[in-house]
């Protein structure tokens, strides 16, 4: 043993103190209990309560708590004996001892005191000598290798004992070793204190490198929470975290995506499956009822704003619905390769600490660092392909040929036979590169990494590449009493959007996967001269999108911040927390005037160049220490928090080739408008936390925010979000004598917190320039109208929440998990209410109202099956949200409901909304009229309006799997929504003949029975149940064998699907979409309309580490 | 060494925590003006004056409050199509007479109308505390005259509106409905006291002025207003109607254009001598677009006007309405029906499969063929500069044309005049212009009918019918009963009713 570096990393500090502990605490002394004679030794036994695996002390703990017996021993002589096995039952003592101490060459005396003397049986024959005695032994066989962790990290001090023997070793610094073996048959079993024990036979072989797999129990797990981190076993609040080796894998996810379906009361929905599309992630319920429900991200320390410009560069006016697209998903430029965990805090008591940003839950992301030791460089490989999930049944050529001509009507028949859905949807490619670096000295780590990913939509002429460079760099200096951690993060990604739009609405509304549904499909692609067919004036053929709609979106987004940490003296320490963000976003759009979508503006282009950056300064202070059985941890803090958005947008049209496009603006003839815009808003705050910790039995956090912003009426400005909280850990009491539950813990919480999400400059009266202008006298004159008037009173929307919960382990860490219940409450809602006429502007945001969520969350986690070739783990979690608005008023305004989810599509009425929001009544209930048959070819609608659905599930749960066989590996995980109903918009739009000729129709339509002159209406007859199970991802692995590959340290082939099964009833493409039918960015939830439909992918890859 | 160093470390913390010690949350309002200090002068009012005159010009455009002045009428018609497209219940409902609150085109209206109303109302504000108010006096008038134009619109839409003349209402005190015949008078105070301050025709330098308020285009809502005084108050004013008129012949500065459709044209609104008020339009600066081409034509229209877009086939009008012509009315030539040719009146004008195009009455009001609906074509596509598919020509308010029929009926129903002119010659002066044969007597139907063939698609028609009644009595292709009384007012919108509880809704209109 060469252990000797003390300034090594806190987490190698941590192991070999543990090491120490394993191994010497014990050495220098003599344990000594004192009871009373009350059985002789022959007879005394002792009862095992369920089969176990205990090292020798154990044993000897057991025998005592059972007996009167005490042990007296040299305390080496324990430290490499193998563990043993007890079996459920009673046990004579003497023949529990004689079995131990027989193995381990060792006998023993009872005392008249009933003290045991351990004593070694003084027969050197028979007693394996020392390793470096062993050198001298002919027969040795020379084993060396090399002990890795799960990210071929090398362990230092991992033990090596060759079984059934007491040679031993432990490995050095760099995790390796060398031990001789007595014979080729020797089994060497590899352990370190928080990892799984392995066996491997030696079998001849010189080299035996050994993977080490971290054991399932979580207590003690340290858990990223806000400003810090903290046992698991410590917390007091409602928090779930996922690590990355349990992130859902494949290809080109998100970091949402990587851990959907992972935790309870986190929902997270992928909108479509555009390549980089947006997430919908609601933690808890939804609060806010008009606005985003997004919750706080925090990347490494640094708080992001993520609706600053990605929402705003949409393009939407008259005519272009086409380039209506969903906002890219802002943490797209992350690499989810790069992430080391994401934790996500529920409850009050754990985002309180984020104070007004903290309502809509908190989701914390870390890095992952460098560590210490010799360059690694690890590379993943990936390919795949997507096909588009499911088509829907539109009417083939002739069965289009048949209903117009049974219903007499005149119809355009060029003789061809289309599958416009075939042609517009493709197989797609998909490749993703990863490359890290780590390493680094005792005082610096480093870990760098580069990410490519190149990958083509299934809907042609969309396409995403996604490039991230990432430089994490850690240093201590001062005796460990400095330390830096710089991170470093740059991404990009370049965009090709299809043209899919999901608000097509008017009778000019289109967009490609609208156009492949209706368009006729007796229409061959192309005519004699090689060009598009299309059917003027508004049906545009589909094919033609790809190649006449262009749609190109860079995005630009630089993270970095840089946190140095002083341990001022030893409980108080400072850190100072200096961060930068910048996005930019350039998004360029041109419609040729050869497709009759450009043809009237003579070609159209768009350039929009939108950027946003914030300063982060933090200054935190922190306590930490213990006396006796109290210890305390405490911070206090300041933040202050600068956002600036600001953009350019440039609309022209008229050109005389369609070669100039974005790129010579001046070639245009038209100025369709000028704008561009800036804004600003600041974010003050102070914050503390203590946390209170008695004797691991009674834990209390108290946390208080006082945030001051920006852009509140002028009295409003700051607001005090406090929170508190009391965890009771019963296992650790002295009642509790339970031997199934190894760990039981209480919790219960209460704070506030808010939601300052409402735009900049809204409380204060403004004028502003429009882009429209007036001519008077021949001359243009630029008109300046009012925009909005003053509201000193806004303020704070709050959210009160009230939790409790229990965690447990059972079965020394087989199964484990957690129970949550939540309380919570939001006031103050900001709400956009209508404004009494006549004024100049329409709506007003105010506080208005409020939101109740309640729910019920369990995770369960277990360990299945524990063998050495063979593991199962599961986990289970589940989710059950009770929302209900409870009022729409304040004290001056008076609110009956708001109506939400228009209606769109040609036909289908405007002013018509699919869903209600009214006191009583769920988010996403959906309001309207019973459909109840059809009878005579009309359908039978009741008048009376009422409630037909809601877009609420009543559960939703995820099932994670995790298997291994010796060198294979499975992993698949199921997730699922329960009770949840879907209006199916687009069928609403496509399931009546009066589509015919001009727009082909469903199946349904002709099937149904319903007559051609049967206008199209919103009814129950569109709304489907929603449930579904989806196997998201399923995963083979294979460790290959690289005993013969020294130079590589680990590799792996692994095969993965993503979405491959779905069950469902619901008809449409997919129950779980949520389409921004309004136009506004924010999708009510539960209305399926054109949405970009979700790809079934499967892509094979390796990951390979040096 | 190790010691300076970590003092200099500490002294750096020091400064960082003190560093951002400030707690400043001003709002940074980059370019966002505060109107207590924007109003410097008359080129900064006029500013947001042209920002009011933009809002109004819904009322002649392809927008709501030109819609539902349309819509119910015997003369405008949209089916939705067999080929997809322009089915919307809101208008069916307006076009059978059974408007609800719930109507979305209304709604849409009524907001439009009062978001005009509200935005005077607030540069009027801004305008008079301006340090610089004494010399926006003609700015100030103009802006008066727009708001009650405004609120014209308003009370003949919806009758009993909210009166407010302050740019923000107060929460604590929200206005109440003010009866149709107080929104009148408050109308014309309003009007006559803007005249004080605004140009005359005679004076102004049209040149640089166009298209702005003269007095004579509010003499010109005058005497509307005063034709339709029984309707609006009960109590007729035909010889205030007559007066208001004469106030424009009087100027001498007005006659009728050669042909009817010249007022419509894209050149020289300026120099028009029968044009009273329009608004201006140049969509190649984006200031304002006239897509009534786009709305209305039909698809194949592209090759016969050469058109560099495909019109959409939406607005159309009735049987009833082409029939009020006699075949040599030039009028009627403005009206597409029958077969169709290119502009040399000889070449068929064809689909891609040979088929020529037959333009028929609409047959079905929920999914109409290709060739049903007769359009009307108001602004000519010939001679327009076109922007994609938006067209440049003007957006007529009032034409002399409209003055003459007014003072025609005033006259006829009893008021007097000082200028000497009767019924029978103002109106044959108008038929002569287009070649229809000279009446020989007039009467109330003819009177109605004149007004009708002359003035089809400029927003007057439901005016008209309700004044003679024929909007209740008459039935028509699609309004196939009679209408009650109380629907010669819309309802007020629901959601203004949620947004202001002191709202009433108009009588006999259900409460939701």
């Amino acid at each position: 043993m060469k252990i000797n570096s003390i300034n090594c990393r806190f987490e190698f500090q941590k192991r070999l103190l543990l090491i120490m502990m394993r191994t010497f605490l014990i050495l220098f002394c003599t344990t000594v209990f004192s009871f009373n004679t009350a059985t002789t030794f022959s007879q005394a036994k002792i009862a095992i309560g369920q089969d176990q695996l205990v090292s020798v002390k154990e044993v000897f703990k057991i025998i005592q708590k059972q007996t009167s017996y005490s042990f007296i021993y040299p305390n080496d002589f324990f430290k490499d004996a193998p563990k043993v096995q007890l079996k459920k039952g009673t046990i004579e003592v003497s023949k529990l001892l004689g079995q131990i101490f027989k193995s381990a060459n060792l006998n023993f005396e009872v005392t008249a005191n009933n003290n045991i003397i351990i004593k070694e049986v003084l027969n050197p024959t028979a007693k394996e000598k020392p390793v470096e005695e062993k050198e001298k032994s002919i027969q040795d066989i020379k084993v060396s290798g090399k002990v890795t962790d799960e990210n071929n990290q090398p362990i230092p001090g991992a033990s090596i004992i060759v079984k059934g023997t007491q040679i031993a070793t432990q490995t050095d610094f760099d995790g390796k070793f060398i031990i001789k073996v007595p014979a080729a048959e020797s089994v060497l079993v590899v352990s370190f204190i928080g990892y799984g024990t392995k066996e491997i036979k030696v079998n001849n072989q010189t080299v035996v490198n050994c993977q080490l797999l971290p054991e399932t129990a979580k207590l003690d797990e340290v858990v990223v929470v806000g400003y810090g981190s903290s046992r698991q076993k410590d917390l007091t609040g409602a928090v779930s975290s996922v690590k990355s080796e349990n992130f859902n894998k494949g290809p080109q996810l998100s970091a949402q995506q990587a851990i959907q379906g992972k935790m309870a009361g986190v929902v997270i929905a992928q909108n479509s499956g555009k390549p980089g599309g947006s997430n919908t992630v609601i933690i808890r319920g939804g609060t806010s009822l008009t606005g985003t429900n997004d919750p706080l991200y925090v990347i490494d320390g640094v708080p992001i704003s993520t609706s600053a410009g990605v929402s705003q560069a949409n393009i939407r006016g008259n005519g272009t619905d086409f380039f209506d697209q969903e906002p890219t998903n802002p943490l797209m430029t992350i690499n989810p390769n790069d992430i080391e965990s994401v934790t996500v805090l529920k409850d009050a008591s754990s985002t309180a600490i984020y104070g007004s940003r903290g309502a809509n839950g908190v989701i914390v992301i870390t890095t992952k660092k460098g560590k210490s030791g010799n360059l690694k460089v690890s590379l993943d490989v990936t390919g795949g392909i997507s096909t588009v999930s499911k088509k829907l049944d539109v009417l083939s050529a002739d069965e289009y040929r048949k209903i117009n001509t049974d219903l007499n009507l005149t119809f355009s028949d060029l003789g061809g036979n289309t599958n416009w859905q075939d042609e517009i949807y493709r197989t797609a490619k998909t490749q993703d590169y990863n490359l890290s670096f780590s390493g680094g000295s005792d005082k610096t780590a480093y870990r760098a990494s580069l990410g490519y990913g190149n990958q083509e939509g299934v809907l042609i002429g969309s396409a995403l590449q996604r490039a991230n460079a990432r430089i994490n760099v850690n240093h201590t200096a001062l005796n460990d009493r400095l330390t830096f951690d710089l991170r470093v993060n740059y991404g990009q990604t370049f965009s090709n959007n299809s043209p899919v739009s999901n608000t097509v609405g008017s009778e000019a509304g289109t967009s490609i996967n609208y156009e492949s549904y209706v368009f006729n499909p007796t229409y061959p692609i192309y005519d004699a001269n090689g060009n598009y067919n299309h059917v003027p004036p508004y049906r545009i053929n589909p094919v033609s999108f790809s190649n006449d709609v262009l749609d190109e979106v860079t995005n630009n987004r630089f993270l970095g911040n840089l946190s140095t940490t002083y341990k001022i003296f030893n409980p108080l320490s400072v850190n100072v927390n200096l961060g930068y963000t910048n996005q930019a976003i350039n998004r360029n759009s041109y419609v040729k005037k050869s497709n009759p979508l450009g043809e009237g503006m003579g070609g159209y282009a768009s350039v929009q160049k939108l950027e946003d950056f914030s300063k982060l300064l933090e200054t935190i202070l922190r306590y930490n220490n213990t006396f006796g059985k109290h210890s305390i941890d405490a911070l206090a803090g300041y933040s202050y928090q600068y956002f600036v958005n600001e953009g350019v947008r440039n609309a022209v049209s008229g050109f005389l080739s369609d070669e100039f496009r974005w790129y010579s603006l001046q070639a245009a003839s038209t100025n369709q408008g000028v704008t561009s815009f800036k804004g600003s808003n600041t974010l003050i705050s102070m914050y503390g936390r203590l946390n209170y910790n008695f004797d691991d039995k009674i834990l209390l956090t108290a946390t208080v925010r006082r945030d001051g912003s920006s852009r509140f009426g002028s009295g409003n400005q700051w607001g005090v979000f406090p929170s508190g909280s009391l965890a009771w850990r019963i296992s650790n009491m002295d009642f509790f004598k339970s031997k199934t539950i190894s760990d039981l813990k209480l919790r219960t919480s209460y704070g506030v917190t808010g939601n300052q999400e409402i735009g900049n400059l809204n409380s204060i009266t403004r004028l502003g320039a429009t882009s429209a202008g007036y001519i008077v006298g021949g001359q243009r004159i630029t008109t300046v109208l009012p925009l909005q008037y003053a509201n000193p009173d806004l303020k704070w929307e709050q959210t009160a929440q009230f939790n409790a919960g229990i965690d447990y382990t059972l079965l020394g860490g087989r199964i484990r998990g957690s129970v949550d219940y939540y309380v919570k409450k939001t006031t103050d809602l900001l709400l956009r209410i209508p404004v009494p006429s006549p004024t100049a502007v329409s709506t007003q945001l105010a506080n208005v109202g409020s939101v109740q969520n309640k729910g019920i969350e369990l995770e369960i986690s277990a360990d299945i099956i524990k063998k050495s070739d063979f593991t199962w783990s599961t986990s289970i979690n589940y989710t059950r949200n009770r929302n209900k608005v409870l009022s729409l008023s304040n004290s001056l305004y008076k609110g009956d409901n708001i109506q939400v989810a228009p209606l769109q599509g040609q036909g289908l009425t405007a002013g018509i909304y699919a869903q209600l929001i009214q006191p009583g009544l769920p988010v996403g209930t959906f309001y309207g009229r019973e459909f109840k048959g059809i009878e005579n070819g009309v359908e039978i609608i009741d008048p009376e309006m009422k409630v037909i659905g809601s877009a609420q599930p009543d559960f939703t749960f995820g099932i994670t799997n995790s298997l291994t066989y010796k060198r294979f590996s499975l992993g698949f995980n199921f997730r699922g929504s329960v009770g949840n109903d879907v209006f199916n918009l687009t069928a609403n739009n496509l399931g009546y003949l009066s589509n015919l000729p001009g727009r082909n129709v469903f199946k349904e339509a002709v099937t149904s029975g319903v007559l051609r002159s049967q206008p199209k209406q919103y009814s129950s007859r569109w709304i489907e149940d929603g449930s579904f199970v989806r196997l998201d991802n399923i995963t083979l692995g294979y460790d290959i064998n690289l005993k013969n590959v020294p130079s590589i340290s680990n590799a792996r082939l692994f095969v993965t699907g993503q979405n491959l099964l779905l069950f469902t009833k619901y008809s449409g493409l997919d129950p779980e979409v949520n389409s921004d039918v309004s136009g506004t960015g924010i999708a009510p939830i539960g209305v399926d309309y054109l949405a970009y439909p979700k790809a079934k992918t499967v892509s094979v890859g390796l990951s390979v580490s040096f | 060494m190790k010691i300076y160093k970590i003092k200099l470390i500490l002294c750096s913390f020091v400064v960082l925590l003190c560093l951002p010690g400030c707690t400043n949350l001003d709002e940074e309002t980059f370019g966002s003006l505060s109107p207590d200090t924007y109003y410097n002068n008359e080129a900064e009012a006029l500013s947001s004056v042209v920002g009011v005159y933009q809002s109004l010009s819904q009322v002649s455009s392809i927008g709501d409050p030109w819609r539902i002045a349309e819509f119910g009428t015997d003369e405008f018609i949209v089916p939705g199509r067999a080929s997809g497209g322009w089915f919307d219940q809101n208008n069916i409902d307006i076009i059978k007479h059974v408007v609800a609150p719930t109507n979305a085109t209304c709604g849409r209206a009524w907001k439009n109308i009062f978001q005009e109303i509200g935005t005077a109302n607030a540069v009027l504000e801004s305008l008079k505390a301006s340090p610089n108010s004494a010399n926006l006096k003609g700015l100030i008038a103009e802006t008066r005259a727009l708001r009650a134009y405004g609120y014209f619109y308003a009370m003949d839409f919806w009758g009993n509106v909210p009166l407010v003349t302050v740019a923000r209402i107060d929460p604590n005190n929200l206005p109440t409905n003010t009866p149709r015949k107080d929104v009148f008078a408050f109308i014309e105070t309003e009007m006559l006291a803007a005249v004080e301050d605004l140009p005359s025709i005679t004076t102004v330098n049209k040149a640089s002025y166009y298209p702005r308020f003269t007095k004579e285009a509010v003499y010109g809502l005058l005497a509307t207003m005063y034709l339709n005084a029984q309707v609006y108050t009960g109590t007729p004013k035909w010889t205030e109607a007559v007066a208001m008129c004469d106030k424009i012949i009087g100027t001498n500065k007005y006659s009728l254009e050669a042909a009817v459709v010249d007022n419509f044209k894209s050149t020289k609104e300026q120099n028009s001598t029968e044009i009273i008020s329009s608004f201006s339009i140049s969509p190649a600066q984006n200031a304002g677009n006239n897509q009534f081409i786009l709305y209305t034509q039909n698809g194949l229209d592209k090759l016969k006007y050469n058109l560099p877009f495909t019109p959409a086939n939406g607005y159309s009008t009735y049987q009833e309405a082409l029939d009020r012509y006699e075949n040599q009315d030039v009028r009627k030539s403005l009206i597409e029906y029958g077969p169709q040719y290119y502009l040399d009146g000889v070449t068929p004008l064809k689909y891609p499969n040979g088929t020529q195009l037959n333009i028929i009455a609409v047959q079905s009001l929920i999914s109409a063929e290709d060739n049903e609906g007769y359009k009307v074509l108001k602004y000519t596509p010939i001679g327009t500069s076109w922007s994609g598919f938006n067209a440049d020509n003007d957006l007529v308010l009032m034409r002399y044309a409209d003055i003459l029929l007014i003072k025609a009926e005033a006259l006829f129903r009893g008021g007097t005049t000082t200028i000497a002119d009767t019924p029978l010659n103002l109106i044959n002066k108008v038929r002569a212009r287009s070649n229809a044969s000279l009446l020989g007597v007039v009467t109330l139907k003819s009177i109605e009918d004149e007004r009708a063939r002359e003035l089809i698609w400029e927003g007057h028609r439901r005016r008209d019918m309700i004044r003679f009644g024929t909007y209740f009595t008459g039935t028509w292709a699609f309004k196939t009963t009679q209408t009650a009384a109380f629907r010669a007012i819309y309802p007020i919108p629901q959601e203004q009713l949620t947004a202001n509880p002191n709202l009433h809704q108009n009588p006999e209109y259900p409460l939701n």
